[in-house]
């Protein structure tokens, strides 16, 4: 049994070392998936603006410190393109920036003597998000503006967290990457590798030997193991440069739940291998799994503070009844240090049941195959 | 224990053997009906037949990867698809489809084989310098199996099967799309392995093939058995020996044609009589009553039936899908 | 006319490969459309409105336009809240469970105080920048509702209505599901031949393999403007999508030479990778990379720098660059240089045809079989 799957995981080597584009393929995908991630994130905390200041003086001063000063935990609330109204106006008419804040040369002079002035906010409405995000942010630079300004009008905010920091949103979906990639490698590389025996009809002469396909399965298993912990090690040190994900803090426990993960990975790999007996459609079958258990299992503790009424709901349901959601929570808060959470057996049996159910489908379809193993 | 006589003279034997897929159902297909075969130990034995006329579900039925509707099958004494693992060790299988890995080397195919099926370590190497001798491929080992041409992979492919020194080879149509070279070197080889005592089961649809090497022939189309025996028997079975005269003119042999018509079995295609007689005092008899036309003919010729006739008359001649 | 005859040949033996390789259409309208319904449903396609607790244990007047505050403060779309708790107990609870993010008291001595008190489930800092700025909004309101704010901001938007961003993905699918479809469906095609040995027929045609290049950016470019209005339809019946005809012919036709430039590159790279489990990869993440870094999740001018910049140099962002503002009503034509590009895309398609079977035909050397 040993040397079986011990050849077919030499054989596959030996195939990955003869052609391995198909190989680095399927390690890059995460790889640039992550850098993309990471380009985009930003969006989320950092807006670009210009701003055309027509006033001048210590109020002035202070409001435009502000402006530059405004951020939370993953940084700057605004990136201020450019202070030179002139190079404001013209960045913002020629459509290179979609927001444009005007400073009128009375604001000095109106605080000064008590007058109230209105900012001009000018903005390139193609998507609400977009509004809504430059509106909100200069709320909260007036907000924080007028904190010193009036104090006896001022109405202050009294907050009370349920977790003593806010998790970063890079580190927050740093845990789903990480899940997301081990998802998708061993996906894909366990399904290829199935697959690729019936594409090329190899199959038969390992079918037809006593051995029958049980170390087929782990052979290929093995193989996969081997490029998704080489994926694994390419990517940390990504999250970690790109992300700021606190990589040090990785424990037994959360290595453990990301062999768990490969498991997961790799016995719908056997799966959709068996299933199609092709490589054609395992690819993005498993791109969208993988993407799914991403965006909603690894969001979920998010989203279910705003799924109320309509799909969102119901995917947020989905996600709250899937183990994976409430494992990778696990490993998040044991990487951000909030609590050393033990084994949640109940996800864990869920997860281990979810794996058993994936391996007897293909194991029962592998078993009706060989009886319908025709001649041509 | 099973008795043991008839399980050392036939090594694999079907009785009445029905295979139904989608049984009822709409799509209900009968792949084999009523299929009887008994194989002895060290014969080649030949499953003829046209395209999708069921030989390779049979050669599924002795692997185990089948199992008969109805009908019993024993392999070495075994039920195939109940004790599969022992009967697969005892067996091999040179698949259609070859089922080589391109990209690996002619050795390394073998190796893989040889690991994955457990041979023995020490023997390893051994062995497949061995079989690789047998199909002459020493040569060409270390190359990539897809530069091969097809008769070279289909000698690897038997190289495989050999490695575990199967007792029953299978082949599955072990010359499609192979020169003539390559055919005869396999050929030879599948002579040389039936003398030194294995059992081989091959499939074709080459008459050639079945005449050549079949010691005994089994005829399927459609599912259904419709002839077996060795190739002279069946040949025998159908077996009209014809006299052929051919004349100098057309005229000559519809006026001789006139003449004996009534007497003997005959026909008449242009300069040409053809005499259906096996006796051979007939056909002294004939001889003699044409030897006043002996001017006015060229030559006379025997014709045998051969394999090809055999195969016409049981499957007839429609064209196939 | 011969040539002629043979590009159509291609092209209906090309329609006919598609309808039976259903894998091959599933890709370009699988991938935009989960795309469409992850981003819509994670990123909220629906408006504004964050659910949230809010309890008034002043009842006084002041907590009572406070409270107005609250339920009138509002994005350009939709309501800024979404008050679905009023009850402390349930409040406290859902909030700890982390059901809600943000529960806010007005506490008995708010007139006095003039302080409010907040509870957060601060789960990461998105969700915290989103309730925490909402509720400074609204503090804002309040306060110039009170005359004691001195410095307002006035909002001017360059379109009197906000593109919904459900409707901006919408859009962006719809873009994505035209040139990601046209480069995988061209790859596909040309991966076929190799994939099924049915080069070596085309190859040895007397009109040329190059026909059936033309025949592959038709089926294409046919194809993939037919399963974009897939998404279309859709963003316009659930997405708030609004429907400007002038607008959409216009981006339909201007976009064809781009299509037939994708088609291209999908012919080059089916030449080179010639097998689809490395082409598709790669074609998919093309077409997603574009989607996230050039334009289609949110505008390039969004970005970061380092994505600003990357956005410049990778010259597929001007789909959504330039087709988003025509789509949504925020232009009304492409500029001249818009235009020349557009125009040389499509030269550009046909070259790499040339390029791909000249390069096809000198590597396809058969063995036997």
């Amino acid at each position: 049994m040993f040397s079986a799957i011990l050849a077919i995981v030499r054989k596959d080597l030996l195939l990955v070392i003869r052609k391995p584009m198909f190989s680095i393929i399927s390690l890059l995908v995460p790889l640039i998936f992550i850098i993309f991630y990471a380009l985009v994130i930003h969006t989320s905390s950092t807006n670009p603006i210009v701003i055309a200041n027509h006033s001048e003086g210590p109020y002035t001063d202070r409001f435009v410190d502000i402006l530059q000063e405004i951020k939370s935990v993953e940084g700057s609330y605004l990136e201020i393109i450019t202070l030179d109204s002139e190079l404001a106006y013209e960045k913002y008419n020629s459509g290179q920036v979609d927001a444009l804040l005007e400073i009128p040369e009375s604001f000095e002079e109106n605080l000064s003597s008590g007058k109230q002035t209105a900012l001009k906010l000018n903005v390139f409405n193609i998507n609400s998000d977009g509004t809504k995000n430059f509106q909100l942010r200069i709320d909260h630079a007036l907000y924080e503006f007028h904190k010193n300004l009036d104090e006896n009008s001022f109405i202050t905010i009294d907050e009370e967290m349920t977790f003593s920091k806010d998790t970063p949103m890079k580190s927050y979906v740093s845990t789903g990457l990480l899940i997301f990639s081990v998802l998708l490698t061993s996906m894909i590389s366990t399904g290829t590798l199935m697959a690729r025996e019936w594409e090329e009809r190899t199959a038969k002469s390992i079918v037809l030997t006593p051995k029958g396909f049980l170390p087929l399965i782990i052979g290929k298993w093995m193989t996969a193991f081997l490029v998704t912990a080489l994926s694994t090690v390419l990517i940390l040190p990504l999250l970690y440069i790109l992300l700021g994900y606190p990589i040090g803090q990785i424990s037994t426990l959360v290595w453990f739940y990301l062999f768990l993960f490969f498991l997961y990975g790799s016995a719908a790999g056997v799966l959709l291998g068996v299933l199609f007996k092709k490589t054609l459609p395992i690819v993005p079958i498993s791109v969208v799994i993988a993407m799914s258990e991403f965006l909603v299992s690894s969001l979920e503790s998010y989203i279910r503070g705003f799924a109320y009424g309509g799909m969102t709901e119901w995917v947020w349901r989905l996600g709250s009844w899937w183990p994976s959601s409430e494992i990778i929570d696990t490993i998040r808060f044991t990487v951000e240090g909030f609590e050393q959470i033990a084994i949640n057996w109940e996800a864990f049996f869920y997860m281990a049941l979810w794996i058993a159910l994936l391996l007897s489908l293909a194991l029962i379809k592998l078993n009706k195959q060989l009886s319908f193993t025709q001649g041509q | 224990m099973i008795s043991k006589p008839t399980q050392e003279e036939f090594v694999v034997e079907i009785n009445k053997a029905d295979l139904i897929f989608n049984k009822n159902n709409k799509k209900e297909f009968k792949a084999l009906e009523a299929l009887d075969m008994k194989i002895k130990s060290g014969q080649i034995f030949c499953l003829l037949g046209p395209n999708g006329s069921g030989k390779t579900t049979t050669i599924n039925l002795i692997n185990g990867l089948l199992e008969p509707t109805s009908g019993d099958i024993t392999v070495l004494g075994m039920n195939p698809s109940k004790s599969r693992k022992t009967v697969l060790q005892k067996i091999s299988l040179v698949p259609q489809e070859t089922a080589l890995y391109n990209d690996l080397t002619a050795r390394e195919n073998l190796l893989f084989h040889a690991r994955y099926y457990g041979v023995n370590r020490k023997f390893i190497s051994k062995r497949i310098d061995n079989v690789l001798g047998i199909v002459q491929l020493e040569n060409r080992q270390n190359d990539r199996v897809g530069t091969f041409s097809g008769g070279m992979q289909r000698r690897l492919a038997l190289a495989r099967a050999l490695l575990t020194e199967p007792e029953i080879l299978l082949l599955d149509e072990p010359t499609l799309g192979v020169d003539v070279q390559s055919r005869n070197a396999i050929w030879e080889q599948i002579r040389t392995l039936a003398s030194v005592g294995k059992t081989v089961i091959l499939t074709t649809n080459y008459m050639e093939e079945a005449e050549e090497l079949g010691e005994q022939v089994l005829i399927i189309d459609k599912g259904k058995p419709v002839a077996s025996g060795s190739p002279n028997e069946l040949k025998r079975h159908i077996g009209q020996k014809q006299m052929i005269i051919h004349f100098n003119e057309t005229k000559y042999a519809k006026q001789v044609y006139d003449e004996i018509a009534e007497d003997y079995e005959v026909t008449c295609t242009r300069n040409q009589l053809n005499v259906n007689t096996n006796a051979l005092n007939v056909q002294f008899q004939l001889l003699e009553q044409l030897s006043k036309y002996e001017e006015y003919m060229n030559h006379i010729e025997y014709s045998e039936p051969n394999l090809q006739d055999v195969f016409l008359h049981f499957t007839g001649k429609a064209l196939r899908d | 006319m011969k040539k002629w005859q043979a590009i159509i040949a291609i092209h209906n033996r090309n329609m006919k490969i598609l309808m039976r390789q259903k894998q091959m259409l599933i890709q370009p309208i699988i991938v935009p459309l989960v795309l469409l319904f992850l981003m819509v449903v994670i990123f909220g396609g629906g408006g504004d409105d964050w659910p949230v607790a809010i309890v008034d244990d002043s009842n006084s007047v002041e907590s009572q336009e406070l409270m107005e505050a609250f339920k009138s403060s509002a994005s350009n779309i939709t309501p800024y809240f979404d008050l679905i708790e009023m009850n402390p107990e349930e409040a406290e609870k859902k909030v700890s469970e982390g059901r809600l993010h943000l529960f806010i008291k007005i506490p008995d001595d708010f007139v006095e105080s003039k302080s409010i008190e907040m509870k957060t489930y601060n789960i990461n800092s998105d969700a915290m920048k989103n309730v925490r700025l909402r509720v400074e909004h609204t503090l804002n309101n309040y306060m110039e509702q009170q005359g004691e704010l001195q410095v307002t901001s006035q909002q001017v938007t360059a379109q009197p209505n906000d593109v919904w961003r459900a409707a901006f993905y919408g859009g962006s699918s719809v873009l994505l599901t035209l040139f990601l479809g046209s480069m995988i469906i061209a790859a596909n095609l040309h991966a076929f031949e190799y994939e099924n040995r049915t080069a070596k027929e085309i190859i040895l045609t007397p009109t040329g393999s190059i026909m059936a290049g033309f025949g592959i950016i038709i089926t294409s470019v046919l194809v993939s403007l037919i399963l974009s209005l897939i998404p279309l339809t859709l963003s316009i019946l659930f997405l708030h999508f609004e429907f400007h005809l002038y607008n959409i012919v216009l981006v339909y036709l201007s976009i064809i030479p781009i299509l037939i430039g994708c088609a291209g590159i999908g012919l080059l790279l089916g030449a080179y990778f010639k097998q689809y489990r490395v082409l598709q990869p790669l074609v998919i993440l093309i077409g997603i990379g574009t989607y996230i870094i050039g334009g289609g999740f949110a505008g390039v001018n969004m970005l970061m720098p380092l994505a600003r910049e990357i956005a410049d140099i990778w010259v597929f962002s001007v789909i959504f660059e330039w087709f988003n503002p025509v789509l949504h009503n925020f232009a009304s034509s492409f500029s001249f240089s818009q235009y020349t590009f557009i125009f040389l895309a499509g030269i550009l398609g046909f070259l790499f045809t040339f390029i791909a079977y000249w390069f096809g035909t000198r590597k396809s050397i058969f063995g036997g079989q």
